[in-house]
């Protein structure tokens, strides 16, 4: 089976998963909204939560985030799925390319409700032009946390006690993306005084980081989550 | 407030760096002792 | 210090390291002159900078030996152990850089940390290296250890760069070089070149040893159950 075969099947099969447990629309999107309302508790101010909007929009992301990869893990971990893919021969590349694509749409629809809920809460607005920049920006944003994600998602599956190791591994790496992010969403927001050319601009940073780590991960994957000798 | 970060400075670096290897060697040591002597071929 | 760990190669390097060390502090603190602007503050930067080059070289040295473990030509767990020695000691040195550096910004420029595309690339570096030292405190073989963390040390690798350039996109108005461009007088330079050889030779010294510590480490875990009812009898007689 050729790696792409494997990781449209790895990737169908983990939303599969999702559509049916329903665990990100039941628990990890209610989880995101009631944090964009504590944001506006913590910081009590209207003006301020325009500004603001967009890092907080990306942080929400990010701290969702750590529980979709712990899901999207804790599903293979539980009956070796992991491991048995590996032992029939399934290339490491698929495996990787499949999952990252499976968190990389799950953060999509995170993202939708989270930029939702900026405004309805926040009151936020955008040009046209706007929206185009902040679609392209949460996509490449999402394919970079996807990898990633996957990435040292399954380096800290499996034993016992090893999920607390993700959020020390994966918050340093994922720290270009919420900056990228941010600005490139404050540039489509209209706020912080960044021109539409800097947003597009943090957007190549997206694009460029989510390559490397597509790079990289491709050829760490297999090592990382081979826990055979 | 400047001679005293100096000295803190110099204090804290020497200092860390003084208990680590006194940790260090005290593990060495701990280790050495249950482990037979071709277990260490630098010696 | 004689240990378990030396050989006469390690002593010559620790005698010379603690000699270093005393004119290093006799030339830092005592025979170099205050500086012009910075007053007594630039004797913490005598600290500071030659800590700063060797936590970098620490981790080059962990991703070279890194990629050397992985590479299967030259696989071996000295590779893996090197890594791991001079990562814990980029880990120190990468903190006295941090707690220097803020106290120098206090005394300097008012303030003990600015967000700097250095300094924060630095403390992201040494997050990032806990959590390499985590990784390797995980647990399975020792070539389960040593595959998986030469994978996250070459990550870093690929993380580091994208920090910092995102860093100082973000804020580019950072701090110039504050060495390149003050004017150093000759006796303030020679106690920073004092530090650096004296730091590297520290450097070299501890990671000896420590690879030495972690290879006892894996030998003791590889005897594994003999040993570990030998030292029970051993406890039972005490």
């Amino acid at each position: 089976m050729t790696g792409f075969g494997v990781a449209k099947l790895v990737a169908s099969k983990d939303l599969r998963i999702e559509l049916r447990s329903r665990v990100l629309i039941n628990q990890i999107l209610p989880f995101a909204a009631i944090v964009m309302v504590l944001f506006a508790f913590a910081l009590d101010s209207d003006d301020l939560l325009v500004r603001v909007a967009p890092g907080l929009v990306w942080l929400a992301t990010l701290f969702s985030m750590l529980v979709i990869v712990q899901r999207s893990f804790a599903v293979e971990a539980d009956d070796g799925a992991l491991d048995a893919l590996r032992i029939a021969g399934m290339p490491a590349q698929g495996i990787f390319f499949g999952k990252a694509v499976a968190l990389a749409v799950q953060l999509l629809v995170l993202e939708g409700l989270l930029f939702a809920a900026a405004f309805v809460l926040y009151n936020s607005r955008f040009s046209g032009s706007g929206a185009v920049l902040l679609i392209t920006s949460a996509l490449a944003a999402s394919c970079g946390l996807g990898l990633v994600g996957t990435l040292y998602g399954g380096l800290t599956t499996g034993t016992k006690g090893r999920e607390s190791l993700l959020p020390l591994l994966l918050l340093p790496v994922v720290a270009p993306v919420l900056i990228g992010a941010t600005r490139a969403t404050e540039a489509a927001l209209g706020v912080g005084g960044i021109s539409m050319r800097e947003g597009w601009a943090w957007v190549a940073l997206l694009v460029t980081y989510a390559l490397l780590f597509a790079i990289g991960g491709s050829m760490g994957f297999g090592p990382l989550v081979d826990d055979g000798a | 407030m400047e001679t005293s970060f100096v000295i803190i400075s110099y204090v804290a670096t020497f200092g860390g760096i003084g208990v680590l290897v006194a940790a260090m060697f005290r593990r060495a040591r701990s280790l050495a002792e249950r482990l037979p002597a071709e277990d260490r071929p630098w010696t | 210090m004689k240990g378990p760990t030396s050989t006469p190669v390690t002593r010559a390097v620790g005698v010379a390291t603690l000699i270093g060390l005393v004119w290093f502090v006799a030339f830092g603190l005592f025979l170099s002159p205050d500086d012009a602007v910075q007053r007594k503050g630039v004797r913490i930067l005598y600290i500071h900078v030659p800590s700063a080059w060797l936590a970098y070289l620490a981790f080059i040295v962990t991703a070279v030996s890194s990629a050397a473990y992985l590479s299967k030509r030259t696989r071996s767990l000295s590779w893996d152990r090197l890594a791991g020695a001079s990562a814990e000691v980029g880990v120190l040195f990468m903190g006295i850089t941090l707690l220097t550096g803020s106290l120098w910004g206090r005394v300097s420029w008012g303030v003990y940390w600015v967000w700097d595309s250095r300094v924060t690339t630095t403390a992201f570096l040494f997050v990032t290296y806990l959590g390499y030292l985590a990784v390797r405190g995980l647990g399975g073989t020792h070539d389960q250890r040593a595959r998986r963390s030469a994978v996250v040390a070459l990550l870093s690798v690929l993380e580091i760069p994208l920090v910092h350039f995102s860093v100082q996109w973000w804020r580019p108005l950072h701090q110039q070089e504050s060495i390149a461009n003050g004017k150093l007088e000759n006796l303030m330079l020679f106690s920073l070149f004092i530090g650096i050889i004296v730091f590297t030779l520290l450097y070299v010294w501890l990671v000896m040893h420590r690879q030495r510590v972690l290879a006892m480490q894996d030998a003791l875990d590889d005897h594994g159950l003999e040993f570990a009812i030998a030292e029970r009898r051993q406890e039972a007689r005490l």
